[in-house]
């Protein structure tokens, strides 16, 4: 969920209102954006929950969306699908296999503040990092283009021969330079290493503007306070996420006041939307939906004028109901309308969740716990009545906890290939790790220890179609001068009598137990778990002073 | 009665001990005299003394030390023997000529024990070697050894096992004394010279006047502190007087077998949602992108489905097959929408992606599996399923945690109804006081709902979130009705529950801080 920077007076200036935080609070809910951090210069830490809506990820474009519902209508953008052939922009046939896409319009007109700068370089960035996924399907450039001539040139070249002077520097670097000795350059080099050539734009006059998707010439490709041309680009590895943030950033700059001029793309290669593009592009389909279908939805009839006004709101376009039969077309920058079903909760939404009437569901169902839960509760209750107190630990441990610790280094566990930090790298396969931690944690508590845990763990399983499986364990410890063998078992004795378990125990020799004293729980020739007096090289490992037994048994034993 | 001192409380002990004291309540007395006087032993009138000095009814007031001296294993074979090696050497080498290997020969003494004598012996200048025998070159020193050791100082003990107090022995004997006492943990030394204090006692005014409360009231410290089954049934208990409690003084807690805090906060909800007619679901830890993300038509492009979101299974990586019929329908679905209705995803469906292993990240996927399974339809389902996210552990952030999920299925649901659950939840489960409806967005559900409710203690709080869910999520799992899905965040609400201001010690690994929690 990407968090924007908001300037309030900002904000409000192009939302053309002024709120109280409680209020814009409440408006802002239409755009399923939250306030996060009111700091008290002014600016806001927004949230924006919905990920598949980028064009609300900038001041403009919330304030489009609290404007538009204010006034159940949006700005009628001229400028979509227009072709131009005064500004055209040409891309190298090489391109096809680095970073294919383009698009790309100019502005004029449009007064870049302190404000209006701020915000441009956080959509850019919002949009770049997060929509684009860190600039690799898309990344965009923004510069004065006051002195840019067309046609301008997309083009692939090579790294060690080409040189530009990039942003904050005063020196002409190769484009492998750049990626070595530029703090961007290095951030984003990863995204060219595999090519031979690299992207560059220039313009008529061979004037580099950048090396996409990495860093702008300081030349052209500097925004500063004061400007009011200026040209846009994005490239990327796909079109219709591209032609997208093309789209958006159009619309936000035509909110600020700028007069958008397309620019006409000439690819020599086939994309999905032809050799020749005009941009910024509309990309939305027409939607159907039948009133049925959303009277059905939301549970109650709404007005044929009720959806049309809600529609207008959420910044629908051609917006028509004849008879039973809805259509619309969404905004031009939106590209998040999958289903009718996006359409209907647009209409919710616009209408306000709270309009409705809460219904309780009126369906006659009957509660019923699993099975294994159910089962889980029988050991848990027997054990507090053996008057063990119950623990409850994470699932997720370290390796040593679970094999070197418990004197096994060979045991098996489930592992995890991307661990934030080995305290938390395996999944348990036993749960007498978490029992001993306790043991470890608590050498002041007053003996004897009677502890137990019932819960999930993981274990291999290579007949299974994940490698694993699941099982519910029981471990029941206790430690204390009297712990040995023959009482641990008097409690498995109690559980085994009053759930019907006729198990018998055969001796095993086992790393985590004293010789002689572990045994092997059978049922019907199954094993089922294990019992025995912790080895005392365990209880040193775990730092733990008293004596311990312990059984751990899977609860489908009782089945 | 002049104190508070509840007489019938006193302990049978404390009243023989003030009874030491009858013929002469004024009277000072030693620990040894209490032990003869009450009879009783001498741990239990060291008890007895401390209990009542700490009710401030005896007061000491001497205290002497004296050291003393017994005999260990060595010594006492010394007057068994009614020698020592140094004696035997000496009255055998005034005797007869000896040599060194004479001595080793005798059996009275280990070698080793005349072999420390003699070099003792040659360095005090009492004996040489002269010509290879042993010679006395100093009669009048080892006079002391032949003359005066044994009786002056081994022979004292002929008759008694006790101590005998240093005082008691001659000046001349004290030198030896301090040389061959044994140290703390010493060796073969014959003797131990021990300190001991000796405390002299007297009765408070207080003490006086309870003891002749006592001693009126007839107490004697024979009366009874447990009845017995051998009383009960030989009738001995008619007319025997019994020990009254001080109910005022609590014994303490006892440890006991009980469920855990948290565990027991989670069956609560369980139990809730039972009654309310939902039927539990259960599924495994590791789990497939497949069930967790794609079933659920979150695409694989989504920014929550990075390697840095989820934790993947180091082997396998991958499950061995892919689950069919669903994974040909939900792979259509992400990539053109498929029967659905929807234009899809539009994105190169990865079936290798699908069939990652993870661990389970979102009890969603459980009501993805339900949906699969052929559900009662209308129906109601819920999990309590742990989860893992790839998250940094800190105050708020636990590496597992749970989540408390579920759907409802059926021909009635909308939106209405969705809206009727949350704020069914809202009162029931968590208990608020009023509920509000945000729009919000997940990947699997629209319209999307933001449950918010304001609880007796937080205010508003983000309780949970719920939608329908999208076509593409459910027709290709075979459902064609709509179904709500619905989440509640418990932890928060089990931590403000259970007192606790760290999400980590919701598993506490502390005995006593879960044996405490109440």
């Amino acid at each position: 969920m990407p968090t924007i920077t908001v300037i309030k007076e900002d904000l409000e200036r192009l939302a053309g209102q002024t709120y109280t935080m409680p209020d814009l609070e409440k408006a802002l809910e239409y755009a399923k954006a939250e306030v996060k951090v009111d700091d008290t210069d002014g600016k806001l830490r927004v949230q924006l929950k919905d990920t598949n809506r980028p064009d609300l990820w900038s001041s403009e474009g919330l304030a489009r969306q609290l404007k538009g519902h204010r006034e159940n209508q949006h700005p009628n953008y001229t400028f979509f699908n227009t072709a131009s052939t005064e500004r055209e922009l040409h891309v190298d046939p090489q391109l096809e296999n680095i970073r294919p896409y383009i698009a790309a319009f100019a502005c004029e007109g449009i007064l870049i503040d302190e404000a209006a700068l701020e915000q441009l370089i956080e959509a850019q960035e919002k949009l770049a990092d997060g929509y684009g996924r860190g600039r690799s399907t898309v990344a965009i450039g923004i510069y004065d283009a006051s002195t840019i001539q067309y046609p301008i040139q997309y083009q692939a070249v090579d790294p060690d021969t080409t040189t530009f002077i990039p942003l904050e520097f005063e020196t002409e670097l190769t484009l492998r330079q750049i990626l070595k000795d530029h703090p961007i350059g290095e951030k984003y080099a990863h995204l060219l290493k595999d090519f031979d050539k690299f992207p560059i734009i220039r313009d008529a006059k061979n004037e580099v503007l950048s090396m996409p998707p990495v860093i702008n010439s300081q030349t052209l490709g500097r925004v500063e306070v004061g400007n009011t041309h200026l040209f846009c680009e994005a490239t990327g590895t796909e079109l219709d996420s591209v032609l997208l943030t093309i789209a958006i950033l159009a619309a936000n700059m035509a909110d600020r006041g700028g007069t958008i001029y397309p620019v006409t793309i000439k690819y020599p290669y086939d994309t999905p939307r032809g050799r020749e593009i005009y941009s910024p592009t509309d990309l939305t389909e027409r939607v159907n939906v039948d009133t049925a279908e959303i009277h059905r939805l939301i549970g109650t009839d709404i007005s044929a004028q009720d959806i049309e006004t809600s529609l207008n709101a959420m910044g629908y376009r051609n917006v028509s109901v004849k008879g039973t039969q809805v259509s619309a077309q969404p905004a031009p920058y939106r590209d998040d309308i999958l289903h009718p079903v996006d359409i209907i909760e647009d209409v919710i939404i616009s209408i306000g969740y709270e309009s409705f009437e809460p219904e309780m569901p009126k369906d006659f169902t009957i509660g019923k716990a699993a099975p294994i839960e159910d089962l889980s509760d029988r050991f848990r209750n027997l054990m507090v009545g053996c008057g063990f107190q119950e623990i409850f630990s994470a699932i997720l441990g370290s390796r040593e906890e679970q094999t070197t610790q418990m004197c096994n280094p060979d045991a098996k566990i489930v592992e995890i290939s991307n661990p934030m930090s080995e305290y938390y790298s395996c999944v348990r396969a036993s749960l007498l790790p978490g029992l001993l931690r306790v043991e470890n944690t608590s050498r002041r508590a007053k003996y004897p220890h009677r502890t137990f845990e019932v819960g999930d763990v993981s274990v291999i399983d290579p007949e299974h179609n994940y490698g694993t499986r699941t099982d519910i364990l029981l471990c029941a410890l206790e430690s204390g001068e009297d712990a040995n063998l023959s009482n641990i078992q008097s409690y498995l004795e109690a559980l085994a009598y009053h759930l019907h378990i006729d198990y018998t125990l055969r001796p095993i020799d086992h790393p985590s137990f004293l010789s002689g004293r572990a045994g092997e729980i059978y049922v019907n020739d199954k094993a089922y778990g294990l019992i025995g007096e912790i080895h005392p090289a365990v209880l040193d490992n775990w730092g733990i002073a008293a004596p311990t037994s312990i059984f751990e048994i899977n609860i489908n034993i009782a089945e | 009665m002049a104190s508070d001192i509840d007489l019938p409380s006193l302990h049978a002990l404390e009243i023989r001990t003030l009874r030491a004291f009858e013929n002469n309540a004024n009277a000072e007395q030693s620990d040894v005299q209490l032990q003869s006087a009450s009879s009783i032993g001498e741990g239990q009138v060291r008890r007895a003394v401390e209990w009542l000095i700490s009710k401030s009814l005896l007061e000491i007031t001497k205290e002497t030390t004296h050291a003393f001296i017994s005999l260990t294993e060595v010594g006492e074979d010394f007057v068994q023997k009614g020698a020592t090696p140094e004696t035997a050497l000496l009255s055998r080498a005034s005797a007869e000529r000896i040599t060194l290997k004479d001595l080793q020969d005798d059996d009275r003494f280990d070698k080793g024990s005349w072999g420390s004598a003699f070099g003792g012996l040659k360095k005090e200048g009492i004996i040489d070697i002269d010509k290879g025998a042993i010679k006395i070159v100093n009669v009048d020193q080892a006079a002391f050894y032949t003359d005066r050791l044994i009786p002056d100082l081994f022979g004292k003990f002929q008759d008694t096992e006790s101590s005998i107090a240093l005082e008691e022995f001659a000046p001349e004997m004290l030198e030896y004394i301090q040389a061959n006492a044994r140290k703390r943990g010493g060796g073969n030394a014959p003797i131990r010279l021990d300190e001991r204090t000796e405390r002299v006692y007297h009765l408070t005014d207080t003490g006086q006047q309870v003891l002749a409360d006592v001693v009126s009231a007839n107490l004697t410290g024979d009366e009874i502190s447990q009845l017995t089954p051998n009383m009960i049934q030989d009738g001995s208990w008619k007319g025997a007087s019994f020990r009254r409690y001080d109910l005022s003084i609590k014994p303490p807690r006892i440890l006991m077998g009980k469920h855990h805090p948290y565990r027991t906060y989670l069956d609560n909800v369980r139990r809730k949602l039972l009654s309310l007619g939902f039927e539990e679901m259960k599924g495994p830890l590791v789990e497939t992108e497949f069930w967790n993300m794609d079933a659920l038509f979150m695409p694989q492009f989504h920014a929550a489905r990075n390697i840095h979101d989820a934790y993947y299974i180091k082997e396998p990586t991958q499950s061995k097959e892919a689950e069919e019929p669903y994974f040909s329908r939900v792979a259509e679905s992400h990539k053109n929408g498929g029967d659905t209705g929807s234009r899809g995803w539009r994105y190169e469906f990865s079936a290798e992606r699908s069939r990652q292993l993870i661990l389970r990240s979102q009890g969603t996927a459980l009501s993805a599996r339900t949906l699969a399974s052929g559900p009662n339809n209308p129906g109601k389902y819920f999990s309590i399923a742990r989860c893992f996210r790839h998250d940094d552990v800190d105050a708020t952030h636990s590496a597992d945690f749970f989540q408390v999920e579920g759907i409802v299925l059926g021909e009635s649901i909308n939106f209405r109804s969705l809206v009727g659950l949350l704020k069914m939840f809202a009162l029931e489960v968590a208990e608020a006081e009023a509920v509000r409806y945000v729009p919000d967005y997940f990947p699997f559900t629209e319209p999307s709902v933001e449950l918010q409710a304001k609880h007796p203690t937080l205010g508003w709080i983000e309780l949970g979130g719920a939608g329908l869910f999208r076509p593409e999520l459910t027709r290709p799992l075979g459902i064609d009705v709509p179904v709500i899905a619905w989440g509640l965040g418990v932890d928060r609400m089990a931590m403000v529950a259970l007192g606790i201001n760290d999400i980590r010690d919701l598993f506490s690994s502390d005995l006593d801080f879960v044996r405490n929690r109440r």
